[in-house]
């Protein structure tokens, strides 16, 4: 007896058909639900920063606002004109001095959304695991396997590409069609724009793959909640830093790229956002991989609960710290999307305290016009707001990612009488402890610079304006906030720990 | 019943292990094994809990490459191939049955039993009229739209071995596959396990602590402290 069919070359690609792949990713479970829309949602909000960085990329100056002669040495007369763009644009588009500032922030706003992708990416990876495991035992292979995450992925990608047209519109009717002329933050719609969002669907079905393609380690797939799982490599963090600084800095000295330089810039600014993200994200791991007691030393509360705590419900602090552990893959997603969020909190309050300390700090700028610094605050409104929203999106994908990992974990917890609002702590602890440090970090490494910045030009100066301080203020305010955020949120939850507790999830295996 | 020490190898078998060790960090679960299973034969390996008959089996379906020895399956070293051809190999030739099912979780049971056609490029109509034969050979036939969540730990373990036969593979692994089974239930699923060997000429190995269940074997290998400590033709 031998093997009839020997493996050949072709089964190194999936011979799964199309039928048959729509049929095992189709949405049956709770997890791929939640995973299905979050994705969905994320990558719409991908698809409508990348549509309003196209609308305003290309806006044309053809409104003519003035015009004058000029003299020069040589008795020539020249003639100059000031263009800027028409449709009642706000200053910040309109002018074309100010327009690549906007363009670079809206690019910019890509990043929050994308990195709330990949975590939703990641929800449900236990079930996801499990189930990779499987089919690997029923005779698939990596290639199989790849095939089926990568569907799962781009048609969730493809849908939040295909929702960010109609969201763009709606955004349109309200800061482009509805506000008063010269106060206007989107351009008119423009046929292009219907190329712009398929080109948009294109980008995040290659994005999708990409992400599947990166995401997909086999080493991951083969340990089960390992401790290291998930968390960005130190020579990634270091590449990505290295690499921000040779764009931003190097680059621009020792070659001629004025005219490249937005774009570099841009992608300078990203491999920060990498770089500071994955630190961010190996630092909240740090937390959680402590060194565990010897066997047979005497059992006290473990390093990992806060010595404040130690007197207080210490099975709350001693389960939270034990579901982290169990989870840091998770954490380190949560930790990187939320250092993001704090960055755009630092980002908006230094914006805002530089607007302040111009407008009513000066009385250079006391005749300005109000309706340009009007136009600044909605803007950074809408930087906190993206924030704030993408950081509520974060939290909440965290809590449904433990509370669907570890169903049995919490039900085994549950039936040896932990009661529901003690697990409810345990989940509101757990999502604290990632959440804040993260968030304040974020928001310190945007605002202290700016704060510095402000507090040597004083000096220079001698006008010492009470807003300086505004944007380390920020950095208490965003502790606190998140504090309260993850407390709430976890109650909020608190239907979803009961279902999690129920006794049968016991029977999940 | 009579004693015999063990082969180590064996022309045209279905499976050859030769002094396989295999340890987990330090903890050995595999030393020095050697076994061999003839096609048409039914093999029973059993001993105490811990005692390395799931490694054993693991090792058997390449779904372990052990750190000593070799393991040869339908004439091919599994350690000659990587893990794309093991599973390649796996799906086409060999039938598993591991504990609690190992049913892919949010697929239904006709999907899950369909699985080894699907992923050799089977139509999904076809493949699933295959599962629903499959699936109404072990009992199941009104369960074939639930998932692995609805169902009890003896409907999964039934359904794991619809699958295991729907390649009618030419050697079928299975471990303590009817361990959450009735009485009833356990003997038609054994007899439909067995029926991989005495009708269809392929080998067996069962994985059990139940002696009524190795006692429907040939051969039974018991091992302790993973080696195989007596060998014992039944019938």
């Amino acid at each position: 007896m031998s093997a009839t069919l020997a493996p050949r070359r072709r089964d190194r690609v999936s011979r799964l058909r199309p039928a048959a792949v729509r049929s095992m990713t189709a949405v049956r479970s709770h997890t791929d639900r939640v995973r299905s829309r979050a994705t969905a949602a994320a990558a719409a909000g991908t698809g409508v920063a990348l549509l309003i960085a196209a609308s305003v990329a290309t806006v044309r100056d053809d409104l003519v606002v003035g015009s004058w002669t000029s003299t020069g040495p040589d008795g020539v007369e020249t003639t100059e004109t000031m263009v800027q763009a028409s449709g009642g644009l706000a200053p910040f588009l309109a002018e074309p001095g100010l327009r690549p500032g906007f363009t670079i922030a809206a690019v910019l706003l890509v990043l929050p959304f994308l990195a709330l992708a990949v975590q939703a990416v990641r929800v449900g990876r236990v079930v996801d695991e499990r189930r990779s495991r499987r089919l690997l035992l029923a005779g698939a292979t990596w290639a199989d396997v790849r095939t089926l995450r990568t569907a799962r992925t781009r048609a969730a990608f493809v849908r939040g590409g295909l929702l960010a047209g109609p969201l763009y519109l709606l955004l349109w009717l309200v800061l482009g069609w509805a506000l008063p002329a010269g106060s206007r933050l989107l351009p008119p719609l423009h046929p292009a724009m219907l190329a712009a969002w398929l080109a948009v669907v294109g980008v995040l079905a290659v994005a999708a793959q990409v992400l599947a393609v990166l995401g997909f380690r086999r080493e991951e797939r083969l340990t089960w909640g390992g401790a290291g799982e998930g968390v960005p490599s130190r020579t990634f963090v270091a590449l990505t830093a290295l690499g921000g600084v040779a764009l931003v800095v190097v680059l621009p000295v020792v070659a001629r790229v004025e005219r490249v330089y937005p774009a570099l810039l841009v992608l300078g600014v990203v491999l920060f956002l990498l770089a500071a993200g994955g630190g961010a994200a190996r630092s909240a791991a740090a937390t959680v991989r402590r060194p565990q007691p010897p066997v047979g030393a005497p059992v006290a509360a473990p390093r990992s609960v806060p010595r404040r705590h130690r007197r207080r419900d210490v099975t709350v602090h001693l389960l939270a710290a034990a579901q982290r552990r169990g989870s840091t893959a998770a954490i380190t997603g949560t930790a990187g999307v939320l250092f993001v969020c704090g960055l755009s909190f630092g980002v908006a309050s230094s914006m805002a305290a530089q607007l302040l300390v111009e407008r009513l700090g000066s009385p250079e700028y006391e005749q300005s016009d109000l309706g340009f610094y009007l136009t600044g605050f909605g803007l950074v409104a809408a930087v906190g707001v993206v924030g704030a929203v993408v950081a509520v999106a974060a939290l909440l994908l965290s809590l449904t990612d433990e509370l669907l990992g570890n169903r049995r974990a919490v039900a085994s917890v549950a039936a040896l009488g932990v009661e529901t609002r003690r697990l409810v702590r345990v989940q509101a602890v757990a999502l604290r402890r990632t959440a804040v440090p993260a968030t304040v970090l974020g928001a310190f490494v945007a605002a202290a610079p700016t704060t510095f910045g402000l507090v040597l030009e004083a000096a220079g100066s001698g006008h010492w304006s009470p807003f300086i301080p505004l944007p380390v203020g920020v950095v208490v305010v965003v502790g606190l906030v998140a504090t309260v955020a993850c407390e709430l949120l976890a109650r909020l939850l608190a239907g979803r720990v009961r279902q999690a507790a129920a006794l049968e999830n016991l029977r999940v295996p | 019943m009579n004693s015999r020490p063990h082969e180590t190898t064996g022309p045209g078998a279905a499976l050859t292990l030769r002094a396989v060790s295999h340890a987990y960090s330090r903890t050995p679960a595999l030393r020095e094994v050697s076994l061999t299973v003839r096609p048409g034969e039914v093999v029973a390996v059993t001993g105490p809990s811990g005692c390395g008959k799931s490694t054993l089996l693991h090792v058997a379906a390449g779904l372990l490459v052990p750190q000593a020895g070799s393991a040869e399956l339908l004439g091919v070293d599994l350690a000659g191939l990587d893990e794309t051809a093991r599973a390649v190999l796996r799906r086409r030739d060999v039938g598993i049955v591991l504990q609690y099912g190992q049913l892919v979780p949010d697929m239904t049971l006709e999907d899950n039993v369909a699985l080894p056609l699907l992923l050799e490029g089977g139509e999904l109509a076809a493949s699933r009229t295959a599962a629903r034969d499959a699936l109404v050979r072990v009992g199941l036939e009104r369960a074939g739209q639930a998932v692995p969540e609805e169902l009890s730990g003896g409907q999964a373990q039934r359904a794991a071995i619809a699958r295991a036969l729907i390649t009618s593979p030419k050697v079928l692994l299975a471990d303590e596959p009817v361990a959450s089974l009735d009485a009833v239930a356990a003997q038609d699923a054994l007899e439909l396990m067995l029926s991989v060997a005495r009708r269809d000429g392929g080998a067996v190995v069962l994985v059990t602590h139940d002696n009524l269940v190795a006692a429907m074997a040939d051969r039974e290998v018991r091992l302790r402290d993973g080696r195989v400590d007596r060998e014992s033709v039944l019938r």
